[in-house]
């Protein structure tokens, strides 16, 4: 936290720093770049941090310009009512990103490209507007004529209005990256399907930082109105659009700063060349070529490979974070639920059938064990209860409760739990950031995205794993998770699957990829759970071992039915069973 | 020899994984490749597969220096690799992954013999078959593959043990043929079947080696002892 102060104290300081000791007129060139740069820091946030990239983020720009123009014609004058009505309208626009992003992002088109492709679509046709709409914008030749913010000098005192929106908006991305928002945020670029399963919504989050992209962005074009005297449809067409990504992408859309020193730069270079160099363009797009195929994370890459240098050498001092474990609230996975029932469940994926008409009851407490030859829908079975795919037919109770066809993000506040069959973590993040990501798990309420103390938090599940012996993370929790081996990987999900100490925990084939002696240290953790718990689990395994040793009553899967049902030896005596599933042992 | 590793060190960029070790597979023979999680079995596929760069050391094919070969050419020179995840094309069907490994008519129909399921499905999408068909499905791949020596990760891996039996059969088969095998495996049912020699990895490297009767589940059991 104090770095991030140190960082913002500094850079006003900077700024403040520039009409001082240079010239009125460089003060107001440099107000320019920085309210592009704020704008770009706005593509950067939800290109960086929500991982999508919004290729019409000048809509937001020229709307926010167009609409505090019209604000500044109306209410002229007045500092406070003009400040007012400038945030009102980047809320407005904030709004409005919220309301597209949910629906863009809640079907699944809306991740990749073809939101980019919206964006671009819908900026077209407002630019389009901007052009045709001459009697409300002025069309071609600009909208013009209002008094500026406060009836402030454009080359004067208005530029420090500039600086603390720059200083306000940099410190608030700064902080998002170290609160709980940040990091799961993270998580979700990593892996938005375990995301989903821990009981956050990806569609709602990625629609929060597009709105936020577009509040910061319809901030700065509200100042530009007033920094201009007057709105072209320039400032909301595809052009700028395409600049901002640049600008982020130049000076790196990972960190708040990068889009902000990209825009000033490029910013700068351009107004340099433009005047002494005849394709001063060539340049500039040369030294984009340069710094994007150099630098993945756009140049403020160099600034973060000098500070870890700098800190590897004893330069910079290390400070130890997180120090003190806190216990999170109660999770609501915990409290007790029904016994879950499936009716007559049938699912059509396609023309396959893969389940058809599965009635069964989990146990209340202990395990359900699903085995079946491969195919026979063990996995589409834990799916239905899950929401990853539809049921077509049949309904899953658990008391009064109807669970068929919840969402994927829903099922966890009914207590319900899932590791996947392939084991799901969130790659690129370090093993503890997996696990503080499954602390939030149940327990979170609005508030605590913001709450700092929340990244201290370690489930209690999480603690007593990890300070048992046996577990697998040699190494530390620092390392990052996608270099864990298969096996390791297995209990790492394990562990962000119970983190929230669901009342039903469904478990796909935990112990594949593990040897036989690992395979018991699996139990042994399943049976920890049950004990602290009191868990129903459903396990799909393979390995006969771990069913006799884990398993209450043992369910067999065939063609999508329930070919037999009840305590492994009556099963594994069943000559039906034995038919067509000998199992067998590592 | 059909393959040889001599000293080989690698691993995932500056994280060195192992640190000069070497193998060998000969002709007809099945080498395993085991010990306890996390001690680099997929990464030492990984490296002979040509998958990760070495860092030092040879890689040798009779007398061609694979070392510094990208997978693709490793490939062309009969080295096949099937990976512990991501064998099969998800997107594609089932048909178009099988037709992508270019076997034979007649191995092919004697796969589908053994795995009906792949014949009923062929038109399905990969990806949206159950994780132990998608197992066998790229198992079936890759032994179509024409190759010299076959390099496998956990095939066994989520599948049940009757068509775990039906793999082993095959693998039997391409080494009668004279093919090598390089198996990376936990199993232990499954390499005592099949191992001709089995290199225990340990967190040292490699740590002991067992030998035709020397291979029991007891003497495994003792390798992964945690």
């Amino acid at each position: 936290m104090v770095s991030t102060l140190l960082v913002s104290l500094f850079l006003l300081l900077a700024l403040i720093a520039v009409p001082i000791f240079g010239s009125s007129f460089l003060a107001w060139q440099l107000g320019l770049f920085l309210l592009y740069g704020v704008a770009a820091q706005g593509v950067g946030l939800a290109w960086g941090a929500g991982g999508f990239l919004p290729l019409g983020n000048a809509l937001f720009f020229g709307g926010g310009a167009y609409l505090s123009a019209f604000a500044l014609k109306a209410t002229e004058g007045d500092l406070w009512i003009n400040l007012g009505a400038m945030l009102g309208i980047a809320f407005l626009l904030g709004g409005l990103a919220f309301i597209v992003g949910m629906v863009l992002f809640r079907g699944k088109a809306g991740s990749g490209p073809s939101f980019s492709l919206v964006a671009l679509a819908l900026v077209l046709i407002f630019s389009q507007l901007a052009n045709s709409a001459t009697g409300l914008t002025g069309g071609f030749n600009g909208f013009s004529g209002y008094q500026p913010l406060g009836n402030l000098d454009a080359f004067g005192n208005f530029y420090f209005v500039i600086v603390v929106l720059v200083v306000v908006v940099t410190l608030a991305l700064l902080l998002v990256h170290r609160l709980p928002i940040g990091l799961l945020l993270r998580a979700m670029v990593a892996n938005e399907d375990r995301l989903a399963l821990l009981g956050f919504a990806p569609h709602r989050l990625k629609a929060g930082v597009f709105a936020g992209s577009a509040f910061i962005t319809g901030l700065a074009g509200g100042l530009y109105a007033s920094h201009q005297g007057i709105v072209t449809p320039q400032a909301i067409g595809f052009l700028l659009s395409a600049e901002f990504v640049i600008w982020a992408a130049v000076g790196g859309r990972m960190h708040p700063l990068g889009p902000l020193l990209g825009a000033v730069a490029i910013g700068w270079l351009s107004s340099e060349l433009r005047d002494s160099v005849s394709w001063w363009e060539l340049a500039v797009a040369c030294i984009f070529l340069v710094v994007v195929l150099l630098f993945k994370k756009g140049s403020f890459q160099i600034v973060e490979t000098a500070i870890n240098l700098a800190r590897r050498a004893g330069l910079v001092p290390r400070t130890a974070r997180h120090a003190v474990i806190l216990t999170p609230p109660n999770s609501k996975a915990a409290e007790p639920i029904s016994t879950i029932r499936f009716r007559d469940i049938h699912l059509q994926a396609g023309a396959v059938r893969i389940l058809n008409g599965v009635t069964i009851e989990l146990v209340d407490r202990g395990v359900l064990a699903v085995i079946g030859p491969n195919g026979a829908g063990k996995s589409t079975l834990l799916n239905a209860l899950t929401g990853t795919l539809p049921v077509t037919g049949g309904d899953v109770f658990s008391g009064e409760i109807q669970l068929t066809n919840r969402r994927p993000h829903e099922v966890l506040s009914y207590g319900i739990g899932r590791k996947m069959q392939i084991p799901s973590i969130f790659p690129g993040l370090s093993v503890a950031e997996n696990l503080r990501v499954a602390s939030f798990a149940g327990r979170f309420k609005p508030w605590d995205f913001f709450m700092p103390q929340a990244m201290r938090w370690q489930s209690p599940m999480v603690r007593r794993v990890l300070a048992g012996a046996g577990v697998a993370f040699d190494t530390g929790t620092n390392d990052d998770a996608q270099i864990l081996s298969q096996g390791t990987k297995q209990v790492l999900e394990f562990l962000i699957a119970t983190a929230a100490e669901p009342r039903v925990l469904l478990l796909d084939e935990p112990a594949a990829g593990m040897s036989p002696t690992e395979s018991q240290e699996m139990v042994r953790l399943v049976r920890a759970y049950i004990e602290l718990t009191g868990a129903s689990i459903v396990l799909v395994e393979h390995d006969m071992k771990v069913v006799e040793a884990l398993s209450e009553r043992v369910a067999v899967l065939h063609f999508g039915e329930v070919l037999a049902e009840g305590k492994f030896d009556e099963v594994r005596a069943n000559p039906k069973v034995q038919d067509v599933y000998a199992g067998g042992h590592k | 020899m059909m393959l040889r590793a001599e000293n080989i060190t690698g691993g995932y960029g500056e994280a060195l994984v192992h640190r000069d070790i070497s193998l060998s597979v000969d002709v007809g023979e099945i080498l395993v490749v085991a010990g306890k999680n996390g001690c680099g079995k997929t990464t030492l596929a990984r490296l002979l597969a040509g998958q990760n760069p070495v860092v030092s050391g040879r890689i040798l094919r009779g007398d061609t220096d694979l070392t510094h070969q990208q997978n693709w050419q490793r490939k062309a020179q009969g080295i096949v690799y099937m990976a512990q995840t991501q064998f099969v094309f998800d997107s594609l069907s089932v048909r178009d992954n099988l037709s992508l490994a270019e076997g034979n008519e007649a191995e092919l129909s004697g796969y589908f013999q053994l795995f009906p399921r792949l014949q009923e499905r062929q038109d399905q999408a990969a990806g949206t078959m159950s994780g132990g068909e998608r197992k066998i499905l790229g198992f079936v791949a890759t032994m179509l593959q024409s190759g010299d020596v076959y390099i496998l990760d956990e095939p066994s891996e989520g599948v049940q043990a009757e068509n775990i039996q039906k793999m082993q059969s095959v693998i039997q088969a391409k080494v009668d043929q004279g093919k090598a095998v390089i198996l990376m495996e936990q199993n232990l049912s499954m390499i005592e079947a099949l191992a001709h020699r089995v290199l225990m990895l340990g967190s040292t490297g490699l740590e002991f080696e067992l030998k035709g009767q020397g291979i029991t589940r007891a003497a495994l059991l003792e390798g992964l002892r945690v």
